[in-house]
C-alpha cells in the first residue's frame, strides 16, 4: 500500500472511533448511570410507580416513582418532576415525605430520612438529581391535619410566598377579593 | 378540630398534600371549585404523564434485566455457558472485595457492549468463540473447587 492509502485508512479508522465514541457518549447521557447518584448506582430497584397507603386517623396514599434499597440507609426514594426549572421546591420534599411515611406505616420497612428529585428540563432528555432532606413522620401528619383544617374552614390559609404562583394561578381573581 | 377528631379522615394524597407546599389557598380553592388548569399547564402535566410512563417502563426494564450476566446472555441465552459464568461470578468473584469491585465495573461497561455486538452482529461470533473457551476453563475450574470442598 502507498503512503496515500495508509492517510486514507488512518483516516477512516479516526472516523470509526469517533463515531463509536459519539455513540457510546450519547448512549451514557441518556442512561440512567448518567443522572443517578453514585449510592444508586448499584442498588436494587424495588419499587416503579408502587402505590402505598398508611392506616391511622390520618390516611396518605402516595405512589412511589421509584425506591431503591441501599444498605446503608434502608429504601432510599426517588421522584420524577418534569419542569423548566432545574431545581427542588418545598413541594417535592413534602410529597417524598408523605410517600416515606406511607410506606412505612403500610410494609414498616426503614426508609431513608432522605430522598431524590429528579427533575427532566422539559423537552431535553438530560436529568439533574437533587437530594432532599425529608420532613419527620410528625410533621407529615401536622400538615396533614392542617390541610384537613384549612379545607374545612376551620383555619385561615395562608398566602403563596412567591407572586410568581400567583401570577399563573387562575383563581388569582378570588384570592384578591 | 373536635369535628376532625369524631369523623374518619378522608384519605389524602401525596401529590395533594404537596400543595401545601406551594400555596395553602390554592389548596382551599381547588378544594371548593375543583382544579383549574391554564392550557399551558395542561400541556405540562400532559407530558410529564408521558415522561412518568417512560420512566417507569424503564424501571420496569432495570428491575427485569437485574442479575442477567448481560453479554452472556446475548451471546448464547440461558445455557450452560451462561450458567458457568453466573456461577465464577457468584462463588469465585463476590466473596472477595477485588472480585466485586471487577462485577462493578462489568456491570457498568457490558450495556455498551452489549449495544455494540447488537449493531454488529459480525462481531458476535468471535465473542462467542472467546466466551465458550473461558466458560470451559470456569466450568473446570468450578468443577475442581467444588470436589475439593466435597472432600
Amino acid at each position: 500500500m502507498g503512503a496515500n492509502q495508509w492517510t486514507l485508512v488512518t483516516w477512516v479508522m479516526v472516523v470509526l472511533v469517533i463515531l463509536i465514541w459519539w455513540r457510546l457518549r450519547i448512549r451514557f447521557i441518556v442512561s440512567e448511570r448518567s443522572w443517578l447518584p453514585r449510592e444508586l448506582r448499584d442498588a436494587e430497584l424495588i419499587y416503579a410507580e408502587h402505590v402505598f397507603r398508611s392506616g391511622g386517623d390520618v390516611p396518605i396514599i402516595a405512589k412511589c416513582d421509584r425506591g431503591y434499597r441501599v444498605k446503608k440507609s434502608g429504601i432510599v426514594l426517588l421522584e420524577l418532576k418534569t419542569r423548566r426549572m432545574n431545581r427542588s421546591y418545598l413541594s417535592d420534599v413534602i410529597e417524598l415525605s408523605a410517600q416515606r411515611f406511607a410506606i412505612q406505616m403500610q410494609t414498616g420497612e426503614c426508609v431513608a430520612d432522605y430522598g431524590y428529585v429528579l427533575v427532566q428540563i422539559s423537552g431535553r432528555k438530560v436529568k439533574y438529581c437533587h437530594r432532599v432532606e425529608l420532613l419527620a413522620a410528625e410533621r407529615v401528619v401536622a400538615l396533614a391535619r392542617r390541610r384537613e383544617m384549612i379545607i374545612n374552614g376551620n383555619d385561615g390559609p395562608r398566602y403563596a410566598c412567591s407572586r410568581g404562583l400567583c401570577a399563573k394561578c387562575k383563581f388569582s381573581k378570588k384570592c384578591i377579593d | 378540630m373536635k369535628n376532625i377528631k369524631t369523623k374518619q379522615s378522608k384519605a389524602v394524597s401525596a401529590s395533594e398534600l404537596s400543595q401545601m407546599g406551594v400555596c395553602e389557598r390554592l389548596v382551599m380553592f381547588e378544594h371548593l371549585y375543583g382544579k383549574q388548569h391554564s392550557p399551558a399547564q395542561r400541556k405540562a402535566i400532559k407530558r410529564g404523564l408521558v415522561e412518568h410512563e417512560r420512566f417507569y417502563q424503564e424501571g420496569v426494564h432495570a428491575m427485569a434485566k437485574r442479575g442477567r450476566c448481560y453479554i452472556a446472555t446475548l451471546i448464547f441465552g440461558q445455557c450452560r455457558e451462561t450458567m458457568a459464568l453466573r456461577q465464577f461470578r457468584d462463588q469465585m468473584l463476590r466473596p472477595y472485595s477485588v472480585g466485586r469491585w471487577a462485577i462493578k465495573a462489568y456491570y457498568r461497561t457490558a450495556p455498551a457492549i452489549c449495544q455494540i455486538l447488537e449493531d454488529w452482529p459480525c462481531l458476535q461470533p468471535a465473542v462467542q468463540w472467546v466466551l465458550r473457551v473461558f466458560a470451559g476453563i470456569v466450568a473446570r475450574l468450578l468443577q475442581s473447587g467444588g470436589g475439593d470442598h466435597g472432600r
